[in-house]
């Protein structure tokens, strides 16, 4: 009787101190989130002269001045670009990274070792160099200020990262169902399409939801090819209010980067799970 | 890593049909968005002149919000009075910008009308990518100050054209310097007196507040002083026009102010930039620094948190050596298929009275002088303190050197990286000197 | 591993791969061989690239003061940011490694840093965080170390960008919870039932399962930390300082090409990273067959 509720303190107690283990270091860790939450309810003159967390008065001018959008285009209009790029971004890699990726990981052709070496090598290499051949390349097309030079690289398979983990989770697919497909007569066109992606679900999300975050913060490709203020993203929206010549507005910038960072949160958390479920059957170990 | 339990394989497969059905509206849904950003994309996409005889132009520059907002206008009523005309405007922040403009000019797809800096005009012209202001490109430049245009010349060739006039000045704290004890800054004033002032100020706060701001690091304010010691930044060759001796000099001019306590510590002073986030100034941690006047703003004031002055430099010899700079400058690209029109809208841009009435201080001072002296009317606060400091210098000002060479950008920041080792205390002001002229040789030849 | 399967055409094997070829040939190879031939040459970006050999390599490696201050730079954050990250990713999902009803919304919270990316606004604030009167600062003030602002301060200001990397540990904590998650419990029971405290079993049972795991977020991260660039141009302004101590190699790399207009000494500091970055993997993925536990049948 005593020993057991000794136990069930104890067993209480530690949840309390891992709560307080968890609470204390997430106040350390978003202690600037924080502090970037109070700098879009203070006054301009504040944000640059005082470091004070907290606002002495809060206003909430820097948000409608946000709202009221940059250069005569609304807000929606960065938001819903910012959503075209990285819902095409997304899509473009499901598709391309999965169909590569199965190719590397489930069939056999000749130049698989040597090509699977140079897609990972493609990691490797800064992309800066990279960045004028490229432009070139969309220029010469007529492509630039479209979305076009950023979502079509996407459904092109470029982002290795993405091929890489997929290839490792179909790896470690287990044999027999790709197997049954077989005996089933299935030839690899059917067996991709109704066993391995279905089951390759979890990676899938994993891509879908690392594409989503990193095009949605990505800045330096999407001001290279996008020319019209009305093509603008949310990235591209954030550094109009900021200019080292002339006067900046830090205070309607800190309140777009919070609202910019809104959809991001709200889409990590409800689908923070699958991400975890998604790279806990991927085969790191395979 | 093969699940060697079956059942977990079942349950995979089951997630897996579960999701083939649900995932074919979202399939749909994203073809759907694909589909939409490519047509939004294409739809967009026009050629560079229509079928219906209109032009079409592409006007690009740096600056911010408020900056853009009278630029559209402006660019409405161009294209209300040229209706077969239409100009398509693009901007960012001054990095950004020079980031995006450099892979457009090396990808070969630049705007017609170029927003350029005094730095990089000739970085530019040399390299073919800019249009000489001629016959096919003409601008009336007859209201602009042939000093002020002197910056946008090479060899004689006009390459671009100002957007605002702007000159060096040195801001201050009056209630801080009176509260010191310390003598006014005004036309006429020394370095001596400079180095007195400031060190009474630090004195007078604990150096709670630093005198001024350390301007040792910033090439723009040894130009200055180069030029009252009747030498320049650069030979008309475009070669270095000074020695090791002179940095040295005005480096141990500066690091000794520094070491007395007179200017801003090395923690302070390497964050300068030109930005105001960055300004000691702004923090109050100074109570002056060397700035130019185009700085000051309707807004000034707030920033501060207190009303400030201006005045000229400090000068020890007859020369002040300032000069009437362009603040910012525009261009027209080499290759664009319409330089006619390209110089008519920039020639509506400066010259047109109501344009530039839209336009007010947003580029500095007007350029066409009768523009100017309308706005002047116009003006309080901070931004008639710069048209009335302006006004006072304006016999004093010399001709603007022409664009800096090839490299220029590259000197100008290894100045200020070399300086913060001197104020680091990692090299002594002469050792630096020197270094700083072997790498900013090398950044010239090549 | 399965047999050699006769029956399949590589043809399919070219359609499936045939987007990756598409981009590979059209954005990647073309690009790439461009940088590769542009290392050997003098390019200005505007004119056309003159033929130099391999002066590019030479110079570089032979008289560029300001090279050698950004290998040592980006070496020292390489080794500094990339363990101190990933052992604050596997705290953190040790952690949070059990039931709970919260679990959730504290793995979100955990992640929020590192949704933030590197904008404006993260580098305002971080430079705010470390800035003379800055919280970093009066806090230490208050233990009576008197330490300045950290970023203009050129013997810290490179740890203002490691901790801004560690701060953003959310991609290789994810990869670790899975990770774990993979575990199977009966190692644990064992491991209970051997009477063996919470060290040893971390020791023999957590570290082993979950070395390939590690392995991978090694390799990535490692990667990662050599290309870093964006923490510190924003930090910094672009500029590297102060006194060049946080010039990374890519920040130098962007402002021979994009400040100075060098491309073709850029593009050979591009290859000769990639040849870096090459022989760092390779060694890693050599020494992993020492401490790297595979439990699968398919060891690879």
């Amino acid at each position: 009787m005593s020993t057991l509720t000794m136990a069930l303190t104890s067993r209480r107690a530690r949840r309390a101190v891992w709560h307080l283990v968890c609470l204390g270091l997430l106040a350390a860790l978003l202690y600037p989130v924080a502090w970037l939450v109070g700098m879009s309810f203070k006054p301009a003159e504040e944000i640059v002269s005082s470091l004070s967390i907290l606002p002495k008065q809060i206003i909430g001018s820097n948000y409608a001045e946000a709202f009221q959008g940059s250069s005569g285009i609304s807000i929606w209009r960065f938001f819903a670009n910012s959503v075209i790029v990285a819902g095409g971004c997304v899509a473009g890699n499901l598709l391309s990274c999965s169909l590569a990726a199965y190719a590397f990981a489930k069939l056999r052709f000749r130049l698989r070792g040597p090509l699977f070496a140079f897609m990972i090598a493609t990691i490797m290499l800064p992309y800066h160099v990279m960045l004028i051949p490229q432009y070139t390349i969309f220029q010469k097309l007529g492509l630039v200020d479209t979305f076009i030079p950023l979502i079509l690289p996407k459904f092109l398979a470029t982002d290795a990262f993405f091929v890489f983990l997929i290839v490792q989770f179909m790896r470690g697919l287990p044999r027999d169902l790709s197997d049954a497909a077989r005996i089933d007569g299935c030839g690899p066109v059917r067996a991709f399409r109704s066993v391995i992606l279905p089951l390759s679900r979890p990676a899938l999300v994993t891509t879908a939801i690392f594409t989503f975050i990193w095009t949605w913060n990505d800045f330096l490709m999407q001001l290279i090819y996008l020319n019209d203020p009305g093509k603008y993203t949310l990235p591209l929206a954030l550094r109009l209010y900021v200019d080292q010549t002339s006067e900046s507005s830090y205070g309607p910038m800190f309140a777009m980067s919070v609202l910019t960072l809104v959809p991001i949160v709200l889409f990590f958390f409800a689908f923070q799970r699958l991400l975890v479920e998604g790279v806990a059957t991927t085969g790191l170990n395979g | 890593m093969t699940p060697a339990d079956p059942s977990l394989a079942r349950r995979e497969r089951k997630n897996g049909m579960r999701a083939s059905t649900r995932g074919k509206a979202a399939r749909v849904a994203v073809a759907i968005m694909a589909l939409g950003a490519l047509v939004a994309g294409t739809a967009a996409c026009g050629g560079d002149s229509g079928d219906d005889g209109k032009v079409k132009l592409r006007f690009a520059w740096w600056g911010n919000a408020d900056r853009a907002e009278v630029t559209e206008r402006v660019v409405e009523l161009f294209e209300r009075q040229n209706p077969n005309i239409t100009v398509d405007t693009s901007f960012a922040e001054f990095n950004a910008y020079f980031q995006k403009l450099t892979t457009e000019v090396a990808g070969g797809g630049a705007p017609d009308v170029i927003q350029m800096d005094y730095r990089y005009v000739r970085e530019y012209a040399d390299r073919n990518a800019l249009l000489e202001f001629s016959d096919t490109a003409t601008v009336d430049t007859s209201e602009i100050s042939t000093s002020l245009l002197a910056g946008g010349k090479i060899d004689g060739k006009l390459y671009a054209i100002p957007l605002g006039q702007n000159t060096q000045e040195f801001t201050y704290d009056p209630a801080a310097w009176e509260a010191a004890g310390a003598e006014v800054p005004e036309l006429g004033w020394t370095w001596e007196d400079l180095a007195v002032a400031t060190a009474r100020i630090s004195a007078a706060t604990g150096e709670q507040t630093y005198g001024a701001v350390d301007f040792g690091g910033i090439e723009d304010w040894f130009e200055v002083w180069l030029r009252q010691n009747g030498k320049d930044l650069y030979t008309d060759s475009g070669e270095l026009g000074y020695t090791a001796d002179d940095v040295t000099a005005w480096w141990e001019l500066t690091n000794g102010l520094r070491q007395s306590g007179a200017l801003t510590p090395a923690d302070l002073s390497t964050k300068v930039d030109g930005s105001q986030a960055n300004d000691p100034m702004v923090k109050k941690l100074a109570a002056a620094g060397f700035a130019y006047d185009s700085s000051l703003t309707a807004q000034t004031f707030e920033i501060y948190g207190r009303e400030i002055a201006i005045a000229p430099f400090p000068s020890s010899s007859a020369d002040l050596g300032q000069y009437a700079k362009p603040s910012m400058q525009v261009c027209v690209f080499k290759r664009s298929k319409h330089p006619a029109e390209a110089a008519a809208f920039i020639d509506f841009f400066i010259n047109d009275p109501e344009a530039s009435e839209i336009l007010g201080l947003s580029r500095g001072m007007p350029v066409n002088q009768t523009n100017q002296q309308t706005i002047g009317q116009t003006l309080s606060g901070p931004p008639k303190l710069a048209y009335d400091y302006e006004q006072l210098v304006a016999d004093k000002l010399k001709e603007a050197p022409p664009p800096p060479p090839k490299g220029a950008g590259t000197v100008k920041s290894t100045f200020q990286r070399i300086y913060d080792d001197v104020i680091f205390d990692k090299a002594s002001p002469q050792s630096a000197a020197e270094r700083f002229l072997k790498e900013a040789k090398q950044a010239l030849t090549s | 591993m399965s047999r050699y399967r006769h029956d399949e055409r590589p043809a399919i094997a070219y359609l499936f791969l045939s987007p990756w070829v598409a981009g590979a040939l059209l954005l990647t190879i073309g690009p790439m061989l461009a940088s590769l031939y542009l290392s050997f040459t003098d390019y200005d970006l505007f004119t056309t690239p003159a033929w130099v050999g391999l002066d590019n390599y030479r110079r570089m490696l032979t008289e560029d003061d300001r090279f050698l201050a950004s290998v040592w730079v980006t070496l020292r954050y390489v080794l500094i940011s990339t363990p101190l990250k990933l052992a604050a990713a596997l705290g953190v999902a040790l952690l949070l490694n059990r039931a709970s009803r919260v679990q959730g919304a504290y793995r979100s919270a955990f992640y929020a840093p590192s949704l933030l990316g590197t904008s404006v606004a993260v580098a305002l604030v971080w430079r705010a965080i470390f800035d003379r009167q800055g919280v970093v600062e009066r806090t230490f003030a208050a233990l009576g170390i008197e330490t300045g602002g950290w970023t203009t301060n050129p013997r810290l200001a490179l740890i203002v960008l490691v901790l801004l990397a560690v701060w953003q540990f959310g991609a290789p904590m994810v990869i670790f919870l899975a990770g774990l998650k993979q575990i199977p419990p009966e190692l644990y029971d064992a491991s209970a039932v051997d009477g063996a405290g919470w060290w040893r079993t971390f020791r023999s049972v957590t570290l082993p399962m979950l070395s390939p795991v590690i392995l991978f977020n090694l390799v990535l991260e490692t990667i990662h930390a050599f290309q870093s660039f964006t923490p510190a141009y924003i930090v910094s302004n672009g500029r590297g300082g102060p006194s060049d101590s946080t010039l990374f190699y890519t920040l130098y790399l962007y402002q021979r090409g994009f400040t100075e207009f060098r491309m073709g000494y850029a593009s050979a500091m591009a290859w000769l990273l990639l040849a870096v970055i090459a022989v760092v993997t390779a060694l890693v993925f050599r020494t992993a067959r020492l401490w790297v536990f595979y439990s699968g049948e398919e060891p690879r």
